[in-house]
């Protein structure tokens, strides 16, 4: 009897088992279950946007398929999968296929290792370009293109080449380096959109251009002599401007004495004829006295100013004698004769 | 009871499941799938979505990636129509259009790289050799045949890699050009020889113009001075016409005009530190001679 007794003691403890067993797992199924559909919480962040795939598929209509920053919920995987594209962001893409391996110095130019592009007139030159962009056509971006950043720095080199091959060394190194800039930015927005990348180029930059540094010395001379140029043109102009300046003060001069010898003269005769005009109506009253009155009052002032003053006498026989000599001492300035 | 349901459930939930994953399978965006039965290719899927199929062993899926990849061609020589020896590297742009045929004559994305790059580059030796050099590389920007030869190249690589691999190359493009390094040698030496030669146009030019710049200036001085002087010439004998017209006055009597200039000019004669030689006879020194003096009515 004991047996039987014994068994269902056994049994009883296993059903209470299994019971409990049966309510933690139903507990735990409902745990996973929730902490299932929670998983299925996204954040999506500041600078870019989300699609979700259900089943392989955007999910959504429209506007809805895009989803941005923000808390979301969608399935969990596998039913579900999130695919976060960076956006609003502009993004850089630089470029140094042109530029030549650092700390080498060679006489040459290796292929694959030196980068280089040729200008027009086939010459070399070394340059880092830089392209802005922003991305537009997400699905474009994110579903049609394996590498976006990939195609988008051929698509620059492939630019960049194009249009260096049509300019030469010196513009492309200094005289037209924003003309090539805006032909390399022109180029790659045509491209861009032809090949529908799914960006917007903001702006295409030559963030360095330079020639090898095999040749650097004697471009470094080619600009050297072009100031040397430059100072003399510039030491002939300030030169030829002075002369000028010189000359327009000298042609004024000249014109200046022109004019006042007119007014000299002028005034001199004037002067003259009236006092010819005043002494003549006197002298025909009185020919000889006004005549001779005038000849003493010149002699006078004139004689007044003269240091020495011989006389010669000449006598009824005919010889000549020294008479007289006045003041024979000189007078100081200004002085009464 | 109640422990069965729940465990039946379960057991149902994993067979559904099982079975489920077994016979749905799903094709993402930017995917291809191609179905085969056993083996023989009969459905490629290029729409994203889900599917079903047969279970294993009966049907088998491949993925592919539907999206456009970059292939980068090697950098190597090749010659111009004219017999240069240029470098010049391609990249296109391929995806695969037809999963079907991708997969029998290719299969992976690796395989269809090799492929892609042989054909590549045989197409770009065939149409480079069409162009000349000055084709890639001018001056003169209407000469440059750039698009030309692109063109040409993605025609001939797009109809073959199509028909034979069942890919389609979307784009094309040169991405670098070069010479052979022992070329670039020489082109350094050239590119000396024009920069000495600029250098020193530069310099002469700077000459040159400097004595343009003063040899203009000396005429513009020389011309501005004969002008000025002509200008004072016309001023100074129009001073000396109205003086003519004073001088009309003198004809009154021009004794008397001659003689007043002769007092004038002995006044300004006369200056000091001179020596005057006067004959007594001179009025009014023939005042010295006495009585001879004398007005006549006073004797």
């Amino acid at each position: 009897m004991t047996q039987p007794l014994h068994n269902e003691t056994g049994q009883a403890a296993l059903t209470n088992a299994l019971t409990t067993s049966f309510r933690v797992l139903r507990w735990v199924m409902a745990g996973v279950v929730v902490v299932y559909l929670f998983s299925g919480v996204f954040v999506v962040g500041q600078h870019e946007h989300a699609y979700v795939l259900v089943f392989g598929k955007v999910a959504g209509w429209g506007a809805e398929r895009l989803h941005g920053p923000g808390l979301h919920w969608t399935w969990p995987k596998p039913i579900a999968e999130i695919v976060r594209i960076p956006t609003e962001r502009v993004q850089v893409i630089e470029s140094a296929t042109f530029l030549p391996r650092a700390g080498v110095s060679t006489a040459t130019l290796q292929p694959g290792a030196d980068g280089y592009t040729l200008t027009g007139d086939a010459n070399l030159i070394h340059a880092k370009w830089a392209v802005r962009y922003t991305v537009v056509d997400l699905e474009t971006y994110s579903f049609r293109l394996k590498d976006p950043p990939a195609i988008l720095q051929r698509e620059l080199d492939h630019a960049v080449v194009k249009c260096t091959a049509r300019f030469p060394v010196d513009q492309a190194l200094r005289t037209e380096i924003e003309a090539l800039r805006g032909a390399v930015d022109s180029e790659l927005r045509r491209r861009a959109d032809a090949l529908g990348l799914g960006v917007r180029i903001e702006r295409v930059d030559l963030l360095a251009v330079a020639p090898p540094k095999q040749v650097a010395a004697a471009f470094d001379a080619v600009i050297e002599a072009e100031q040397d140029r430059s100072s003399k043109i510039s030491a002939a102009r300030a030169a030829a401007a002075r002369l000028w300046n010189e000359a327009q003060g000298e042609a004024a001069r000249l014109i200046s004495e022109g004019e006042a010898y007119r007014r000299r003269v002028v005034a001199e005769v004037g002067a003259s004829a009236d006092y010819f005009t005043k002494v003549y109506e006197q002298y025909q009253q009185n020919p000889d006295i006004i005549a001779r009155t005038l000849l003493q009052d010149t002699l006078r002032r004139a004689l007044g100013n003269v240091d020495q003053k011989f006389l010669i006498h000449q006598n009824p026989r005919g010889e000549q004698q020294l008479r007289l000599l006045l003041t024979p001492e000189p007078k100081p300035l200004n002085a009464n004769p | 009871m109640k422990r069965n349901t729940l465990l039946l459930t379960v057991g149902l939930l994993v067979a559904v499941m099982f079975v489920l994953l077994q016979v749905l399978f799903t094709v993402r965006e930017g995917e291809a799938v191609v179905v085969t039965t056993f083996g023989k290719p009969v459905r490629e899927l290029t729409a994203a979505g889900l599917y079903m199929r047969w279970p294993w062993p009966v049907q088998r899926i491949y993925r592919f990636d539907h999206r456009i990849h970059t292939l980068e061609g090697a950098f190597e020589e090749t010659l111009t129509r004219d017999g240069k020896n240029i470098l010049v590297a391609v990249y296109a742009g391929w995806r695969i259009q037809k999963p079907m045929e991708f997969l029998e004559r290719v299969g992976t994305v690796e395989q269809a790289e090799h492929n892609l790059d042989s054909l590549l580059r045989s197409q770009k030796n065939a149409v480079l050799g069409q162009f000349p050099f000055a084709g890639l590389i001018n001056t003169n920007a209407a000469a440059v045949q750039f698009d030309a030869i692109e063109q040409q190249m993605l025609a001939a690589v797009q109809a073959e890699a199509l028909a034979r691999y069942g890919v389609e190359v979307q784009f094309l493009g040169i991405r670098k050009i070069g010479l052979p390094e022992s070329i670039t040698e020489k082109v350094f030496a050239r590119m000396k020889a024009e920069r000495e030669e600029i250098a020193e146009r530069y310099r002469s030019e700077g000459e040159g113009e400097a004595i343009k710049l003063r040899a203009a200036a000396e005429s513009q001085r020389n011309q501005l001075l004969a002008k000025a002087e002509a200008e004072a010439k016309g001023i100074r004998a129009e001073g000396d016409a109205r003086a003519a017209e004073s001088y009309q006055v003198f004809e009154k009597n021009p004794e008397l005009a001659m003689f007043l200039r002769k007092l004038e000019v002995l006044e300004l004669t006369l200056q000091k530190k001179s020596t005057v030689v006067l004959s007594s006879e001179t009025e009014p020194f023939d005042l010295l001679q006495g009585d001879k003096a004398l007005p006549k009515h006073n004797k």
